[in-house]
């Protein structure tokens, strides 16, 4: 529901359908063309004001709440993929320790998509397994000691990190990269 | 069919087949991306299938979207992670790119002279061969196995003997390390002459010069006192060009686009393809050094120079009908978006290479995070000086608080809008553009001028996909950028 005080426009979102984070993200995407001014006005009431920074800067209700909608779905999609991104980059950050046999991909419990309400939106559990292989390879990471600070090595100087090795060793890893 | 709704499949979206992606829409159709760049549009219908996992099993775009990653419950994860790791490869490197200052002094006095330039007289600001020698020590302890030296300035000419030296020792250094060693001339080139050209070609150097279009043109921007500055750049471009032709090393020409631009998109690539140029880099103003000064007389809007990058882009496109001429920005992105290659360009890469990927010798030994963070310091601000050539360590420059600061605000994870971005997977920040327009590291993106130039470019270069006669075009301008390896 969209109200005008003024040049200010005001509009209610129902809080139990749009989670508070798409509402916000939503919103910073109109801090070019306008001031915004998110409250909380009542349990399941949140209001959004926008006061536009100049002439020709009007922010249509209609096209924030085509962004709601974006910025929801991008969250659920992101909620619901967080283990898995996790997964990936954590492997790719070290590789050389992962084991080669991958468990299956989990789709999660099938669920009727008419009962779930979007403002409850949680991450999709993932297998057991693939939970505990990702929290593995978290725990290696952290645990690595000295290369905490610096597990690439970024910071060590060419000649000490190669220096103890055969010259060939070096080229080949200078190849490499 | 699903009937559809403001923006398909948000009530309906199916966890267990929807992986990961960032999406726009565009006109009547979507367009998706995941964290690989794989990208597919998709019309209304197909996009409420994908996101309400509705989608045919059989179907020739279900088994293109698992492909690529789209569909959670069949992915591949060790090609995720393989080409993941080869899109970030530069992680694991180090600072390759090592920019020198030789000298402050030029004897141009060009309009936008981003390096705040000091006249020819000022011989306090040349860099000594005391401590030219510690920088190249500095340089070539730099973890990455592969190096490059770019010589910068004000016009690094002026400072002859130490560009030679720098040159001299940095191949002999590096007979013992054993990198691949590249080193680039920035220079207006007016100063060369045979026996500086001999030596430079002989050590293999690359030349980089600026040209900004026709002699009008140019020598309105860029003003050499009693002389053209055109005449006396091109004299010696074509020379280079000439002994440099078939070689690994080459010369290269960059474009700086002012207002007075805007207005002529052809002439300017019309005088690159006349030149034989390979292919023009339409690069935008930033806003510092003496272009921050005069930006009310030769600055534009993002829009404005988004309306000259479409119209030179797509002259661009008709030459191409007959000759192979690539746009390098353009190109920059195609190879994020048509391969797992990146092609490192320091400004584009999440996190950017400010300390990580690059570093900034300034002529008093000064070390800066990038060239960027070293020309602010001529607008007296020394935010991004992260230590001495004279003290401290290679260690303590890059494992700087400023460099720890500048890597997370540029990983696009940390940014609101870039993060959810479509085009996340090929772009980049750089916290000392955001520094200097917005006072902020971290950046606003709904306001930041680089962020409309950037999305702009990737939207024309998108619709431009939907063409596949387009896409054979920029393959083959990736094609040119693999000719080019290490010396």
């Amino acid at each position: 529901m969209a109200a005008k005080n003024g040049n200010v426009i005001q509009i209610s979102i129902d809080a139990a359908v749009y989670p508070l984070e798409a509402i916000q993200a939503a919103a910073y995407t109109f801090t070019d063309r306008a001031y915004v001014r998110i409250v909380r006005k009542m349990k399941n009431t949140t209001v959004v004001s926008f006061k536009p920074k100049g002439p020709g800067s009007a922010v249509l209700s209609d096209e924030f709440h085509n962004e709601l909608l974006h910025e929801a779905l991008r969250l659920r999609v992101s909620q619901s993929n967080q283990k898995i991104r996790e997964y990936i980059v954590t492997k790719a950050l070290v590789s050389s320790q992962v084991p080669s046999a991958m468990p299956p991909a989990s789709g999660g419990e099938e669920s009727c998509p008419a009962c779930e309400s979007q403002s409850k939106a949680q991450p999709t559990p993932v297998d057991a397994g693939l939970e505990k292989e990702i929290e593995d390879l978290l725990s290696k990471i952290e645990k690595s000691g000295s290369k905490k600070d610096d597990p690439l090595g970024i910071t060590i100087p060419w000649e000490k990190k190669y220096k103890a090795q055969p010259k060939s060793m070096r080229a080949e890893k200078a190849k490499r990269g | 069919m699903k009937a559809s709704t403001a923006v398909p499949g948000v009530a309906r979206s199916h966890q267990a087949q929807t992986g990961f992606f960032r999406f726009c829409r565009r006109g009547n159709r979507y367009l998706i991306t995941n964290d690989l760049g794989r990208y597919h549009f998709l019309t209304r219908e197909e996009f409420s299938d994908f996101t309400s996992g509705a989608l045919d099993q059989s179907s020739v775009l279900y088994g293109r979207l698992a492909k690529d990653g789209f569909i959670r419950d069949r992915m591949d994860f060790e090609t995720q992670a393989s080409a993941w790791r080869s899109r970030n490869r530069f992680l694991w490197q180090g600072p390759s790119l090592h920019i020198v200052v030789v000298t402050l002094r030029c004897n141009h006095h060009c309009l936008y002279c981003q390096a705040n330039a000091v006249v020819m007289k000022d011989r306090n600001c040349d860099m000594s061969l005391e401590t030219a020698e510690k920088v190249v020590d500095r340089i070539f302890e730099a973890s990455s196995p592969s190096i490059t030296i770019e010589f910068q300035g004000g016009e690094p000419l002026v400072n002859w003997p130490v560009v030679k030296f720098i040159v001299t020792q940095a191949r002999r250094k590096n007979r013992k390390a054993k990198k691949a060693l590249w080193i680039n001339l920035v220079s207006n080139l007016s100063l060369l002459d045979d026996a500086k050209i001999d030596f430079l070609l002989k050590h293999q150097v690359n030349f980089c010069t600026s040209l900004d279009g026709p002699a009008d043109l140019h020598d309105r921007n860029r003003i050499l006192p009693g002389r053209s500055s055109h005449a006396e750049t091109l004299r010696q471009y074509k020379k280079i060009y000439r002994k440099t032709r078939r070689k690994m090393f080459r010369i290269e020409a960059l474009l700086t686009v002012t207002r007075a631009s805007l207005a002529r998109p052809k002439d300017i690539i019309d005088e690159y393809v006349r030149l034989g140029a390979r292919g023009v880099f339409l690069r935008s103003l930033s806003p510092l050094g003496l272009a921050r000064g005069v930006w009310d007389k030769i600055g534009y809007t993002a829009e404005e120079f988004l309306d000259f990058y479409r119209r030179a882009f797509d002259y661009i496109l008709e030459i191409n009908q007959r000759t192979v001429f690539f746009e390098q920005t353009a190109r920059i992105f195609l190879a994020k978006i048509l391969t797992d290659n990146d092609p490192n360009f320091l400004d584009l890469r999440s996190p950017c290479g400010a300390g990580i990927g690059q570093i900034a010798y300034n002529f008093d030994g000064g070390i800066y995070s990038c060239d960027e963070g070293r020309m602010l310091s001529r607008m007296d601000d020394e935010t991004f000086r992260i230590g001495d050539v004279r003290q401290g360590s290679y260690r303590d420059s890059v494992g700087h608080p400023v460099i720890r600061a500048v890597a997370v605000a540029s990983c696009l994870d940390n940014q609101v809008v870039c993060s959810q971005c479509v085009y996340k997977p090929y772009c980049g920040v750089c916290p000392v553009h955001c520094y200097a327009e917005q006072g902020d590291i971290m950046g606003r993106m709904p306001t930041h001028t680089r962020c409309r130039i950037q999305k702009g470019i990737l939207d024309h270069l998108f619709s431009k996909l939907e063409d596949a006669k387009n896409e054979q075009v920029f393959r083959q301008w990736l094609r040119r950028a693999e000719e080019r390896s290490a010396c």
